[in-house]
């Protein structure tokens, strides 16, 4: 039994992939057997977890070489592994996109494999590549799916926008010694329109020190805010997991 | 009341819940004018969150 999380950024620049790496980490640090997938083409998540810059290895690099997926993931510790997505040109991530319109249930596929392996899947998931989130979200019972922004007023418009957007919102870099941020999570808090995560996460420094040094953030900096934030999320996805799961034996 | 749980108040929240609960009125309407007042006066410093919020409204309506 595994659960499926996913993070999607309200725009880009959020903070996915850090956040996606921390929560790992956390979830890690709980005893919890986690496997990072990276559904964004960026291929930084591999950074976050100390994987070399020029490391090319991935799943869509393996499904573009018509190589073998599952050797293309890192161990980073005993029931702790990345999947990175692997380096890739904008025309060979728009085969990836065309195949994954084709082949929708690419990941509901690998899911049983990987769910003997692994309590949590965690995916990072790109902004514009409609088919690559869908596998994920729509195809592969994600169970957990979330969506991130940042405390300012594009995020707030965005949010807005597509309010028929159904997905939990993480609240992320929240400074609030910063009046329009504070005013905005205050709005946010009050706004029983939409779910949040009730466990926002705190502008830190140490979140960009954290991939300059390669590592995750609760490994760079356990004392910092944000690495205290993040071991609350983890507690909290542990949790609503719990729940989820109790509520199907019942149910 | 010294073993009644709900004695023990965290919140002024919390005080109106126990209220509500001791009169049988879960209904009994409550403003939080405090809370009110904050949110107007953001809405007033800022005239982008004061025009999605007219927008929203709108909407619900």
């Amino acid at each position: 039994m595994s659960t499926v999380l996913s993070l999607q950024g309200v725009r880009g620049g959020c903070g996915v992939t850090s956040v996606v790496a921390a929560l790992g980490h956390a979830l890690h640090a709980q005893g919890e057997r986690v496997l990072l997938v990276e559904a964004a083409p960026d291929n930084l998540l591999g950074l976050h977890l100390g994987l070399a810059v020029d490391e090319r290895s991935g799943w869509a690099r393996a499904q573009l070489d018509a190589d073998d997926w599952r050797a293309a993931a890192f161990e980073l510790a005993p029931g702790f592994a990345v999947l990175p997505y692997g380096a890739a040109s904008a025309d060979e991530v728009a085969i990836i996109e065309h195949w994954l319109q084709q082949a929708p249930h690419t990941w509901a596929e690998r899911r049983p494999l990987l769910a003997t392996q692994f309590d949590w899947l965690l995916f990072d998931l790109p902004q514009r590549l409609p088919a690559h989130v869908a596998a994920v979200n729509l195809h592969a019972t994600c169970e957990l799916p979330l969506r991130l922004a940042t405390v300012d007023p594009g995020c707030h418009v965005l949010l807005q926008r597509h309010a028929d957007d159904a997905r939990r919102v993480l609240p992320n870099r929240y400074d609030p010694a910063i009046p329009v941020q504070r005013d905005l999570m205050r709005l946010w808090m009050e706004d029983r329109s939409r779910q949040w995560v009730p466990q926002p996460l705190h502008e830190d420094a140490c979140m960009p020190a954290a991939l300059a040094c390669k590592q995750p953030l609760p490994a760079h900096a356990i004392d910092s805010q944000a690495a205290a934030d993040v071991a609350g999320l983890a507690l909290w996805c542990l949790a609503k997991s719990g729940r989820q799961r109790a509520a199907e034996a019942a149910g | 009341m010294a073993n009644d749980p709900s004695a023990s108040l965290i919140s002024e929240e919390d005080d109106i819940d126990v209220l509500r609960r001791h009169l049988d009125m879960p209904e009994l309407p409550y403003v939080d004018l405090s809370a009110q007042r904050e949110r107007a006066q953001a809405l007033l410093r800022w005239p982008l969150l004061a025009e999605l919020a007219e927008l929203a409204a709108g909407q619900r309506r």
